[in-house]
């Protein structure tokens, strides 16, 4: 039995002080999208990623806009910059075809509509921005409040 | 009956093949199949071999004694990494280390001379006892299946730590939440460095769990209890 996660790593470029991140964990960006294979595997551009749709909201990623088969599926994850650890920025995953295509740093405003899953995380956008206490987001709709919360501003 | 590696009967494999299938085209589950897949997720949980099986149903070796001033417990990917590295150092054909493994064994050899604990459910995780000597175990002072314990569990599940499916996670917290020690009331410290279980206990105390408080030490009730949490960084 491995690690409880695996990492997608990238070289992300902060946009608060400019740092690139190293291509590893420090990044935090922990998943267990993988469920019961991870093991700790730094999981970059070119990695082989076989996603489990049915089982998504179960490995914390909450459903935002529906999949369309045989079309690149946007997973949004939370990053952190290990130089200013300035609040909490988001990427974008792209899987096709089985294998991750891109990870690039986004601006979750403009694009978590854009997205088909978004990780749990987005929970505090919402108690940041709406003001909800965490126990009252905990018996929330988070898909449809993220819609909401972010809709108009792309 | 005959079963599968996953002890799982040809029709009841059969049966999940239907409902995923369902589910991939987005047609709901019937009321019938929502109860049976409940029955086989319990069911699955509690199968030795699977990760959401219960380990402290199988006993271990390590001497398990209540907690003292000099107690550490240790998450399993802790003890992990250290296990990753030595693993490699003994045979040059096992996976090459990573960074992360490295780092990770390098903060347990930071707690030489402290008292190092593991929950059953890590002692299991890791594969047994041989491979999380010379720690030890802990003992709890209630029965896991006790109300106590279980609304304990039930925040633990209601904020996610560990993420949503982190069955095993939420019995590695439950347990050092319920952690015996020695003076009693001496709280428990507990060092991970699972984002899932990090940010779920920094939410429970109303916390965003953003910036330099991910890496900060902190306190957290639950029903009277309380840990202190140690995040690595």
């Amino acid at each position: 039995m491995g690690y409880s996660y695996d990492f997608f790593v990238a070289a992300l470029t902060c946009p608060h002080c400019g740092v690139v991140s190293k291509e590893n964990y420090t990044t935090k960006m922990q998943t267990s999208i993988r469920d019961e294979d991870t093991d700790g595997v730094y999981m970059g551009v070119g990695f082989p990623l076989v996603l489990n749709l049915p089982e998504m909201e179960e490995l914390n990623y909450i459903p935002i806009l529906p999949v369309v088969e045989g079309e690149t599926i946007r997973i949004g994850h939370s990053w952190v910059c290990v130089s200013c650890m300035w609040a909490r920025r988001w990427a974008v995953v792209e899987v096709a075809e089985n294998v991750i295509q891109k990870i690039e740093d986004i601006d979750i405003k403009k694009e978590l509509i854009k997205l088909n899953y978004v990780h749990f995380d987005i929970v505090d956008e919402l108690h940041a921005v709406l003001g909800i206490s965490y126990d009252d987001l905990m018996d929330s709709d988070i898909s449809a409040l993220s819609k909401k919360l972010y809709s108009t501003e792309s | 009956m005959r079963k599968n590696v996953a002890n799982l009967s040809n029709e009841e494999v059969d049966w999940l093949h239907r409902i995923m299938t369902n589910a991939q085209a987005g047609r709901p589950l019937s009321s019938a199949d929502k109860a049976r897949l409940d029955l086989m997720k319990e069911y699955v949980t509690r199968s030795p071999g699977s990760r959401l099986s219960h380990p402290y149903n199988q006993p271990h070796s390590l001497p398990r004694e209540p907690l003292n001033a000099h107690s550490e417990v240790i998450d399993t990917n802790i003890r992990y990494g250290r296990n990753k590295v030595d693993d490699y150092a003994a045979d040059s054909t096992a996976r090459v280390p990573s960074d992360h493994d490295r780092h990770l064994a390098d903060y347990h050899d930071q707690m030489a001379g402290r008292d190092v604990r593991l929950t059953d459910v890590s002692v299991g995780e890791l594969g047994g006892a041989h491979n999380a000597v010379p720690h030890k175990g802990l003992s709890i002072t209630v029965e896991r299946s006790s109300e106590e314990y279980q609304r304990v569990k039930r925040v633990l599940e209601r904020y996610r730590v560990g993420k949503n499916k982190g069955a095993a996670d939420r019995e590695i917290v439950g347990d050092v939440f319920f952690a015996a020690t020695n003076p009693s009331g001496l709280i428990p410290r507990f060092h991970t460095d699972d984002q899932d279980i990090v940010r779920g206990l920094l939410r429970i105390n109303g916390i965003k769990p953003t910036g330099p408080v991910l890496t900060q030490p902190f306190d957290v009730t639950i029903n009277g209890k309380t840990i202190h949490v140690v995040p690595i960084d």
